[in-house]
């Protein structure tokens, strides 16, 4: 499976740039605009995935980085990218929102990644299993959809995924492997 | 978790359109304005200002809870109602002759062990005499007990209890009464230091204790009064 973020595997050029910014914002908040303009999209996407509201995703991705900005200051590379740590900002947005309102939570798929999850649990990617495999996306708990998402529905690798999970990538491979199993199982009792 | 809105084959938003939303300066001075404490004018923030309020209440409510505590019973503070093993004070008896005229019966045997171990001994200890505890009427009690536990056999091993049959067990904290219902592999009972009897209810290994009191349904109540005024 292709799996390329730009923007989160950079290379160490432009991961110095993005340091010098973040150390820059930390003594002006201003100067966090090219932090902004660099990765306002990449937040929109992610929260529209899983809002499908370009208003409401506009309100929220404007309060992460509203929580950004406010604790920037907190922020040391440690191994986790900046992305990441934005991405973790968003996520706990998303949960926040869905938790004070009655709003069903959106996903978005497209027949192709459908797909690849079929594939990978070796499983028939005929239309009537793709319609089980969706019905069955809401058997699953929330970190595992999560997991599925950026996995399969985002491309995003292993080592992003865990970052935003906040999780080792090790367990994040292991939590995947598990989803897939139980996918498979739901698959096949229906 | 909450039911989901899945969308197939949807056209996301252009990076163009994604753009058009852009505004920093607005991030700015919305980050500068919550800096400085006042609450935002989304609802989420009012939502903190009524989590705080119901966190406060909480506090509040589990005080006078406590404080209420004090005077209720529970497994460790409760006055202990069913108390019954009295301490008699000395008495100013001048042989343990006419001690063993004076007392009931029920004491004898331990007035007997006392001479037996200790004839000469002059000090004047305090001896317990067995009081049956009353018993207590409940209307009905949802649930009944294996009798494979033998529970019967369990609570007559207490003197105040040893002259009844077909005793039941109430749950001093009403939410346990639930979990009484369910199938235990076994269920021993036990008076603690603090004279409140408890159950303790097992299953695969692991125990629950349930603190309880000692009553009688309707049908053995009467039964078990007819005891106690025998004996008491």
């Amino acid at each position: 499976m292709k799996t390329v973020s730009a923007i989160y595997h950079q290379g160490p050029s432009l991961l110095e740039e993005e340091l010098q910014w973040i150390e820059a914002s930390k003594k002006d908040p201003s100067a966090f605009g090219k932090l902004y303009q660099k990765y306002y999209t990449d937040i929109f996407r992610y929260i529209w995935k899983r809002t499908t509201d370009e208003e409401l995703t506009a309100t929220l991705v404007s309060d992460v980085f509203v929580k950004a900005i406010q604790g920037i200051s907190k922020y040391t590379y440690q191994g986790v990218p900046f992305s990441a740590w934005l991405h973790q900002i968003a996520r706990n947005e998303l949960n926040l929102y869905y938790r004070s309102t009655a709003k069903n939570r959106s996903v978005v798929i497209e027949t192709d990644q459908l797909k690849d999850v079929m594939t990978d649990i070796e499983e028939d990617d005929k239309e009537e299993q793709l319609q089980k495999l969706i019905s069955g996306l809401s058997e699953l708990d929330q970190e595992e959809l999560e997991l599925l998402e950026m996995r399969y529905f985002e491309k995003r690798s292993f080592k992003e995924v865990s970052d935003i999970l906040n999780i080792k990538e090790g367990n994040a491979k292991v939590k995947m492997h598990r989803v897939m199993q139980k996918l498979k199982t739901i698959i096949l009792k229906k | 978790m909450k039911k989901l809105d899945i969308h197939r084959n949807i056209q996301e938003p252009t990076s163009e359109a994604m753009k058009e939303h852009m505004n920093f300066d607005e991030v700015l001075k919305r980050s500068k304005i919550n800096q400085s404490s006042t609450p935002k004018s989304g609802s989420k923030s009012w939502w903190w200002i009524g989590g705080s309020g119901v966190a406060l209440s909480i506090v509040a409510i589990w005080f006078l809870i406590n404080q209420k505590n004090a005077s209720t019973p529970n497994y460790e503070s409760q006055s202990i109602e069913m108390k019954s093993i009295v301490e008699i004070k000395p008495l100013d008896i001048p042989d343990v002759l006419s001690l063993e005229i004076s007392v009931p019966d029920v004491v004898s045997t331990t007035m007997n062990n006392h001479e037996q171990s200790n004839s000469t001994d002059t000090d004047q200890k305090p001896i317990s005499k067995v009081v049956y505890l009353e018993p207590k009427l409940v209307s009905s009690i949802p649930f009944v007990f294996d009798d494979q536990f033998n529970l019967e056999e369990q609570y007559q091993q207490f003197e105040e209890l040893s002259i009844y049959k077909n005793m039941s067990f109430m749950p001093i904290d009403k939410a346990q009464q639930s979990m009484l219902k369910l199938s235990w592999d076994s269920v021993t009972f036990h008076k603690s230091n603090k004279e409140q009897y408890y159950l303790i209810l097992y299953k695969m290994g692991q125990g629950v204790i349930c603190p309880v009191s000692p009553v009688f349904e309707e049908d053995h109540f009467v039964e078990a009064l007819k005891a106690y005024n025998k004996n008491k």
